[in-house]
């Protein structure tokens, strides 16, 4: 008789935790199993707005729906922005378009943020939107001002026995 | 994976992660994985001019590839713990 207690309270003890509403969201549970993994960190982030930007200078708005170990994403309802600045830097203008779904490769993956959803499109208020094929032109002309750049830049560090790191493909 | 474990120890802590695009992003570490990707909150930028929309972004996934420096308070690391652990590793691997 006097062990029955100690055998009901484990189970009086647990009851209340698989009925609370209040558990942990699964974001938490995934960091307790799988901590410190890839998985872990961009789990939360599913089926929310993200942005992803790529090696290559894209910017990439749209929901996050799956992801592996790589980073490889897909995302649904991907719109496109390109952000053009003036000559200190600040955005003035940009364009967007609607792409559909994206399936990306993991390596060109940069970075990827969840987006506060009331806050996505204030700082768009400030700048003026102009058409995605003149912005995507801007911005073409605006890279091949970079390549030469470095380029000259590549030229002259390796004068001085240095090298520039810098890749064609990166222009993010 | 000594590095890994270093960053492990970082975790909650205030860090500064430079770019290799040279865009440098503050915020609270809050985990890393084997490749040193990096998931940072409350972040903010110093130069946000280039990516304005960075000021609407919760929690921002960094992959470690395109990480160049990850700056942090001096108080944070113990040199001479990480300087005896590099050593170690390193005999660890020529003994290989």
């Amino acid at each position: 008789m006097s062990e029955s207690p100690v055998t009901v309270q484990p189970s009086q003890e647990q009851q209340p935790q698989t009925k609370d509403p209040s558990a942990p969201n699964v974001e938490d549970l995934y960091l307790e199993s799988y901590a410190f993994t890839t998985a872990a960190a961009i789990v939360g982030s599913v089926d929310r707005k993200v942005f992803v930007l790529l090696r290559d200078g894209r910017n990439l708005f749209g929901i996050l729906r799956t992801f592996d170990q790589f980073a490889n994403l897909v995302l649904q309802d991907v719109v496109e922005r390109i952000y053009l600045n003036d000559e200190s830097n600040t955005p003035k203008k940009f364009g967007e378009t609607y792409k559909g779904v994206f399936m990306v490769r993991g390596e060109n993956v940069v970075m990827l943020g969840e987006l506060d959803i009331d806050k996505e499109d204030d700082h768009l208020y400030e700048l003026e939107q102009i058409p995605f094929e003149v912005a995507e032109k801007e911005l073409k002309i605006a890279h091949a001002k970079t390549i030469k750049d470095e380029k000259i830049k590549g030229k002259k560090l390796l004068e001085k026995g240095l090298i520039n790191d810098f890749v064609k493909s990166d222009l993010y | 994976m000594l590095f890994f474990s270093f960053f492990k120890t970082l975790v909650d802590q205030e860090v500064t992660v430079e770019l290799k695009n040279d865009i440098e992003i503050k915020g609270t570490l809050k985990s890393v994985d084997q490749y040193l990707n990096l998931k940072i909150d409350n972040i903010s930028t110093v130069n946000e001019g280039k990516y304005p929309h960075l000021k609407s972004v919760k929690t921002l996934f960094i992959r470690g590839s395109t990480v160049r420096y990850v700056h942090m308070s001096p108080s944070s690391v113990d040199c001479t713990l990480l300087q005896d652990a590099s050593r170690r590793e390193a005999l660890v691997q020529s003994a290989k």
